[in-house]
């Protein structure tokens, strides 16, 4: 049962928050006891100023820019985050405010609690510190990818693009995403074999790593050597993975000329090998004819020789050639046959 | 079919008259903020609204650091809707840093324009010797914390609003959706780039007729600042408003209105 001193507005006053009614232009008509003692100013004082000239330059500036033209357009606004003047320093709270228009549709009243948010406020800060510290580093990063002459991306575990630098942007020019997620840069020639390896990579979680053509805003294939490796946060999983490519034209433009200078070395050696071949031959059978003239005379003799009664320290001595003579034509024969092959 | 500075810029183009009121938002607002005053113009004048990059509705994508490092990126985007548009003869309403935008835009390619209107303009918001503009180089840093920690509070308060209320149909509380719909990010820079900036300079440069409406009590301007115009630039018109606040248009649509009659 309501005690008859805990009228509206003693309930009104001693609220645990602060309650504020003021015009549009910022006069203040009616706060509560609360808000007056956090400002360290009484009601009568409060009602000499204006609105805008309790909060502090910057919550000033910002109200007037951002929350004020809010109130005209729309009824609330929730948890904005001001910083209140009192003549003992500062202090931040959060206003939540509801805007009042006539028949006319003009704004003649705003109502608004403030909660006073000190401590929160602490906690607000080092995450705010956290964050313009991680802003920065991500400044960095970006700096540092931009300065390194490759092209540097990164990329979601659904293959979705997160970051792509302005050496990316330079060369593919202004591009909606999923040109990038739909391998669009890269020649048609290279373009199904890097989708079937970066499905695997994705599936196994292993770095991908390709030589590939790309097609940049010149309209002409260029050489990269493609990189893209999983990073793992520090739980172990994969988080995204950070691709690079590197302009290898040059070099495998060169690769590819040497290597088709090589081949066409080696045809020419393998030519020169076969006419030399060719002309051994023919050389061959010209003096394998000639070498078998002088041999089949020699055999013949040795025919006649043989029928002769030759003394026998001289039969020693036929014996001898003949066994040499017979070795020199199975010579001729062996030398003579593969070049038999090759003619036929 | 969109066009791209007009589909960049979100244009949008209506009105039943030939002479073109072209309408510039002021930092930390878009093209809504002027849904109080057009109507005033629908019948006599074709009024071209926009949301500059990085504000409301335009294309983020579009956004770009070096180009919107100074408020001739911003000129800029002017100077692209008029060449796209074909405009000519145009009054230029600019309000709070857009007011010196349009003096930029002038100065760049004056053949477009014909006149312009400056709402709570400021030609520098820091204070120098001898000069008030209101805010000092701390100030600065703090509004940006500020911004900072209204980061959650811009994403509580504008992604419903965005995403759509079934309480409030009507194409007025859509267009309300969108207000203030700027990326924080880009805001900040827009921030900084805004009360850096220092137009005095500029201000001689203007020939065409022009009027500043500025609000007896302005939190970031003054009359001071008005008549600091006033004095250094040929042929402009200051009218004070009784109203209180940055946003006159906002506030008094009729007041602003009447002094926009009077002069185009």
């Amino acid at each position: 049962m309501l005690n008859d001193n805990l009228t509206s507005d003693f309930l009104y006053d001693n609220l645990p928050g602060g309650f504020i009614s003021y015009q549009p232009g910022g006069k203040i008509l009616r706060v509560n006891e609360t808000l007056s003692k956090w400002l360290c100013l009484s009601i009568e004082e409060i009602y000499q100023l204006n609105f805008r000239s309790i909060l502090n330059k910057a919550s000033g500036l910002y109200y007037s820019m951002v929350t004020d033209p809010l109130l005209n357009l729309q009824s609330t606004v929730n948890e904005i985050s001001l910083t209140f003047k009192s003549s003992q320093g500062e202090f931040d709270a959060l206003l939540n405010a509801v805007s009042y228009k006539d028949d006319q549709g003009n704004l003649f009243l705003i109502n608004a609690t403030v909660q006073k948010i000190t401590d929160r406020k602490s906690y607000e800060l080092a995450l705010l510190l956290e964050k313009k510290h991680a802003d920065e580093e991500r400044r960095k990063f970006e700096f540092l990818s931009n300065t390194v002459p490759n092209q540097i991306w990164n990329i979601a575990l659904d293959g979705e693009c997160i970051y792509i630098n302005k050496k990316v942007r330079d060369y593919f020019g202004e591009q909606p995403m999923s040109f990038y997620t739909d391998f669009g840069g890269i020649a048609a020639a290279d373009r199904e074999r890097c989708q079937s390896t970066w499905q695997r990579c994705l599936e196994t979680g292993k770095r991908f790593e390709e030589e590939v053509r790309l097609i940049g805003v010149s309209k002409k294939e260029e050489w990269f050597f493609i990189c893209i490796e999983p990073y793992l946060n520090r739980q172990g999983y994969i988080e995204s993975w950070f691709g690079s490519g590197t302009n290898i034209h040059k070099q495998k433009t060169l690769q590819i000329a040497n290597y088709s200078s090589f081949k066409l070395s080696l045809s020419s050696a393998k030519k020169t090998l076969d006419e030399n071949r060719q002309l051994f031959i023919n050389m061959a059978l010209n003096h394998s004819h000639m070498v078998r003239k002088p041999l089949a005379n020699a055999l013949g003799l040795l025919q006649l020789l043989e029928d002769e009664d030759l003394p026998e320290t001289s039969k020693h001595l036929f014996n001898m050639l003949q066994l040499s003579i017979q070795e020199l034509d199975e010579m001729i024969k062996i030398a003579s046959n593969p070049l038999r092959t090759q003619t036929n | 079919m969109k066009t791209t500075v007009t589909f960049r810029n979100n244009v949008k183009i209506m009105g039943e008259g030939t002479e073109t009121l072209l309408f510039g938002h002021g930092f930390g607002c878009d093209q809504n903020t002027w849904r109080s005053v057009i109507p005033a113009f629908l019948k006599e004048y074709k009024i071209v609204v926009f949301d500059y990059v990085g504000a409301g509705g335009s294309d983020l994508t579009a956004y770009d650091d070096e180009r919107y490092s100074s408020l001739d990126g911003y000129a800029n985007d002017i100077i692209d809707i008029c060449t796209e548009l074909q405009l000519h003869d145009v009054t230029f309403i600019g309000h709070s840093v857009s007011s010196m935008i349009g003096v930029l835009a002038i100065k760049m390619e004056p053949q477009f324009f014909k006149k312009i209107v400056f709402i709570g303009p400021s030609p520098m918001y820091m204070n120098e010797e001898g000069y008030k503009g209101g805010i000092d180089a701390g100030d600065l840093d703090d509004l940006l914390d500020v911004m900072d920690s209204n980061y959650l509070g811009w994403s509580r308060m504008v992604a419903p609003l965005i995403m759509g209320n079934e309480e409030k149909p009507d194409l007025a509380e859509a267009l309300t959706a969108s207000f203030c719909a700027t990326d924080p990010e880009i805001s900040k820079k827009f921030a900084r780039v805004t009360f850096m900036s220092d137009n005095r300079k500029d201000l001689s440069s203007l020939t065409i007729p022009s009027l500043t409406i500025q609000c007896e009590e302005d939190f970031l301007t003054s009359r001071e600042v008005a008549e600091y115009i006033q004095q250094h630039t040929a042929n402009n018109t200051l009218i004070m408003l009784e109203t209180k606040g940055h946003c006159p248009h906002l506030s008094d649509p009729k007041g602003v209105v009447s002094a926009m009659k009077g002069f185009i």
